[in-house]
């Protein structure tokens, strides 16, 4: 109880210490400051990562639930009649099919193993549906989790500069939810509700046709 | 002490618990069905579905959606833990992590342009 209690302190610590660093460099996630400080402080009390995670892993878990669930709401609330329907589907079903082909294509040329290539199938879902659909592709999962959590991260450290000439809330928060699922919907409600709300949907329906059409896909090609 | 008298505690509460009955409820049923891992999207699907279905009668309350949005805001503390174990992780590849890593950008920072300009024309 006592290393449970220890460990959320570090993860919190670390993300109030985030904060005013985020509020002077804006441009940097506060997810990439917190990061840092979380292996930072882990150093300094030379507690090792493992330990951590699994004193936290627990608790986290049921809060990074909680984030899924709560994502019903601002979906809930948001206004689908002034949303063009052929578009949206439009780059909804682009981006969950080049989000497959493309880190997949580019690891078969790098000439990466067949698990690797396999799990790169995953990268722009939401841990859970990855888990899911890994178990049915047969991939590593560790390495899955690893690929969503990095996409996720490094979707979320570039954005502000990717995104900078975008100037519209709702493609930045949209673009945000389908290349870096959860994390990136973090960030985006960083940027305020509207791309929040955008990033919520793109990552929620992305996640759910995703899980639908890829493993049928693969059954279907095996 | 003025900034705590402000918050409003009853939709906080209210939220909260909305969040979490609907989280444990649907991880319940799902163990049921021995998929535990899909009770966060059921979670999802579940509320949204009486939201919706809300929706069609009465207005979403407001209170409701502020007080979600400033946890939405917060939602980042939820992925620390996770982020750090994924960049000690990458570390402990090796000789492996400048191809892993090139794969990881590309595929990840060109979709999210793509995907922008293609939004911001068509939306």
């Amino acid at each position: 109880m006592l290393s449970v209690i220890t460990g959320f302190l570090i993860t919190l610590i670390a993300y109030l210490a985030a904060k005013p660093i985020n509020k002077r460099f804006p441009q940097i996630p506060l997810l990439v400051i917190g990061m840092f400080f979380v292996i930072g402080i882990l150093m300094i009390f030379k507690i090792p990562y493992e330990k951590y995670n699994t004193d936290m892993n627990g608790l986290f878990s049921h809060l990074l639930g909680y984030v899924t669930v709560a994502l019903a709401i601002p979906l809930a609330a948001m206004r689908y009649d002034d949303l063009p329907l052929k578009s949206v589907v439009g780059i909804l079903v682009f981006a969950s099919i080049s989000a497959v082909a493309l880190p997949m294509s580019l690891a078969y040329l790098l000439h990466m193993s067949e698990p690797t290539i396999m799990a790169f199938a995953t990268r722009a879902v939401t841990t859970p549906i990855a888990i899911n659909i890994a178990t049915l592709l047969h991939s590593p999962v560790t390495l899955v989790i690893l690929i969503v959590i990095l996409s996720g991260v490094i979707g979320a450290a570039f954005s502000s500069i990717i995104l900078r000439n975008i100037n519209d809330e709702r493609a930045s928060g949209l673009a945000l939810g389908l290349a870096a699922h959860a994390i990136g919907t973090a960030q985006a409600w960083q940027r305020g509700a509207v791309a929040g709300r955008y990033a919520a949907f793109g990552m929620a329906v992305n996640a759910v046709f995703t899980a639908i059409w890829l493993p049928t896909f693969i059954l279907f090609i095996k | 002490m003025d900034q705590l008298k402000g918050i409003d505690w009853q939709a906080w509460i209210f939220t909260i618990g909305l969040i979490i009955f609907f989280r444990e409820a649907s991880v319940l049923v799902m163990s049921q069905f021995n998929h535990p891992e899909l009770g966060n999207l059921t979670g999802l699907l579940s509320l949204l579905f009486v939201l919706v279905l809300w929706r069609r009668f009465k207005k979403i309350p407001a209170r409701l959606v502020d007080t979600n949005n400033k946890l939405m805001r917060e939602s980042g503390f939820a992925f620390l833990p996770i982020c750090a174990g994924s960049l000690i992780m990458l570390v402990s590849m090796g000789k492996e992590i400048p191809l892993f890593l090139v794969v990881m950008f590309v595929s990840t920072l060109i979709p999210l342009w793509i995907y922008a300009k293609m939004a911001k024309k068509w939306l």
